[in-house]
């Protein structure tokens, strides 16, 4: 009973976000198709042309921020309620994995609705992230059924790691002092954005690398997300990883995490 | 086995012994008063036995279940904390309706009828409640849950005296209609000490007094009369208070006394638990 009822809440967070977050998506299409509607009635507009492409890539962003939102008064109702951290944990899988599902049912709806429009005028252009990264793999079937498999299960895959991911930093957040937060966030831009580039492009000068660190990590993510290899079922393995790496941890931070003043 | 039995219970904030060796047992059925001055361990004792936070040694049993990490255990009890763990976004009604979903014997409609009676207006959001108000919002909850044990930290703070007199009639009234466990930390004892079966007093971490408040009310007595009266009948006893107003003066005294040996023109009242309180948990 109980169980059901912390997922029930943490699944209830997300109603209104995930409502506002797909009326903003249909308005884009709406816009898109009026434009579209109205180019075609003014004359001398032969060249104009729309293209959308990786608009299946915003629930991405909007379920990090939604992992990134998830921990501390969701944390605070299962103690307030006698709900344990485990069952937390537990009911916050289920809980990401339905939004993961969900979400990529949704995104399949919009891919269908983007397609059929471009299908109907030919000044509109949609294609999928999907089709951007895999694009041989695709080359010639753009509205095949394999490719609605594979993009909802890619989705399902994607959704799951930025949602653990946002989901592993508000723990951590929340366990940090304020000094802690401070020094994490300011290092974490110092190496992402001044050390990093500066000791990649140093040591490349210098001749120490034949090649820059930001090279080999840009070919690494190309190799583990598949697309060297043209196979999304990789990615959909590494994303895997991905996601159990994150969960394990943050499972190390909840597992003690105690009420703050 | 039934109650709340803690054992051995030590907690350290730091530097800071928050409880040491802390053991006791709450009996089902009973209400407690958890005393102590502000920083005792009182709060942080009522936070390990709900799974809030962990103890660095020891144990707790709800009715024979190990309390940490334990749902089963957990749904035994509801703590009405001092820092509000609701989230400030619902109002008032959105909580009732979780809570409802969260304990399944929550009863909605005596809390919307409490709600009504402390003059809380629950379609106000968690966050906008006034200090008083908040009290009142959680103090709602607590009388509404029917859980078997109710802890309540600091339940009346805020709180004019005329919502303080209403809780403590509705918490007597809850009480002898549907028996539960009460455990009151608080240091407002004056008022409480009319309520209280048990009485536990906590200083610096240790556990100073666990007695019934009969046992204890009966370790001491008062006396008042002139102040040369008073002064000549305290010579040989253990005074732990003297007031004086004027040429009178009240003594707080602990140990027995025979009435009929009381001169004339003495008058004597039952202990003051609050004096008792104050001596005991004096830092000299």
């Amino acid at each position: 009973m109980k169980l059901s009822a912390i997922y029930k809440f943490q699944l209830a967070e997300h109603k209104k976000s995930i409502i506002v977050f797909y009326l903003v998506i249909i308005a884009i299409l709406a816009v898109v198709f009026t434009i579209n509607i109205v180019s075609v009635l003014i004359p001398n507009q032969s060249n104009f042309s729309i293209q959308l492409s990786g608009i299946d890539l915003a629930p991405t962003i909007f379920l990090f921020v939604c992992g990134l939102n998830a921990f501390k008064e969701n944390f605070q109702m299962s103690l307030q309620n006698g709900i344990s951290r485990k069952s937390l944990f537990v009911n916050r899988i289920a809980v990401d994995l339905t939004l993961a599902v969900g979400m990529s049912l949704l995104n399949q709806i919009i891919l269908f609705i983007g397609k059929s429009m471009a299908l109907f005028s030919a000044t509109i252009q949609y294609s999928s992230l999907l089709e951007e990264l895999y694009g041989l793999r695709y080359a010639g079937h753009p509205n095949g059924l394999m490719l609605y498999l594979e993009i909802f299960l890619f989705y399902i895959f994607l959704f799951a790691a930025f949602l653990s991911i946002g989901y592993f930093i508000t723990v951590a957040f929340y366990r940090m002092n304020k000094k802690q937060k401070i020094a994490y966030i300011v290092g974490f831009y110092i190496l992402a954005f001044v050390a990093f580039p500066l000791i990649d492009e140093l040591l490349y000068k210098l001749g120490i690398f034949s090649v820059l660190i930001s090279e080999v990590l840009l070919r690494f993510l190309y190799a583990i997300m598949g697309v060297s290899a043209q196979n999304p079922y990789i990615a959909m393995i590494s994303l895997l990883i991905i996601s159990i790496i994150m969960r394990s941890l943050t499972w190390l931070l909840v597992r003690k995490t105690g009420i703050k003043n | 086995m039934n109650g709340i039995e803690v054992n051995n219970i030590t907690k350290r904030f730091g530097d800071t012994l928050a409880l040491n060796q802390v053991s006791l047992k709450f009996e089902p059925n009973k209400i407690y008063g958890l005393l102590g001055r502000n920083g005792a361990g009182k709060s942080t004792l009522l936070n390990i036995i709900t799974n809030r936070l962990f103890p660095d040694e020891g144990d707790i049993k709800i009715e024979g279940l190990a309390s940490v990490e334990n749902d089963e255990a957990q749904k035994k009890v509801y703590l009405m904390s001092e820092k509000n763990l609701y989230p400030d976004s619902m109002s008032c009604r959105e909580v009732f309706k979780w809570s409802l979903m969260f304990y399944p014997n929550f009863d909605l409609e005596y809390a919307k009828e409490l709600a009504k009676q402390f003059g809380l207006d629950i379609n106000k959001k968690v966050k906008t409640l006034s200090t008083g108000f908040s009290s009142i919002f959680k103090i709602v909850i607590a009388l509404s849950v029917n859980t078997p044990y109710v802890l309540f930290d600091e339940p009346v703070l805020g709180l004019d005296a005329n919502h303080r007199e209403m809780f403590y009639k509705l918490l007597i009234k809850k009480y002898s209609h549907s028996p539960f466990t009460a455990i009151i930390s608080t240091h407002l004892i004056e008022e409480v000490a009319m309520i209280l079966e048990n009485v536990m007093i906590i200083k610096n971490g240790d556990l100073l007094i666990n007695e019934s408040c009969e046992t204890l009310l009966k370790s001491g007595y008062s006396v008042s009369g002139t102040a040369k009266q008073i002064d000549d009948f305290i010579l040989d006893k253990e005074v732990i208070s003297i007031d004086a107003l004027g040429g009178l003066k009240t003594a707080t005294i602990i140990g027995a006394v025979d009435k009929s040996t009381l001169p004339l023109g003495i008058e004597m009242t039952g202990l003051d638990l609050q004096k008792f309180f104050i001596k005991l948990t004096n830092e000299e």
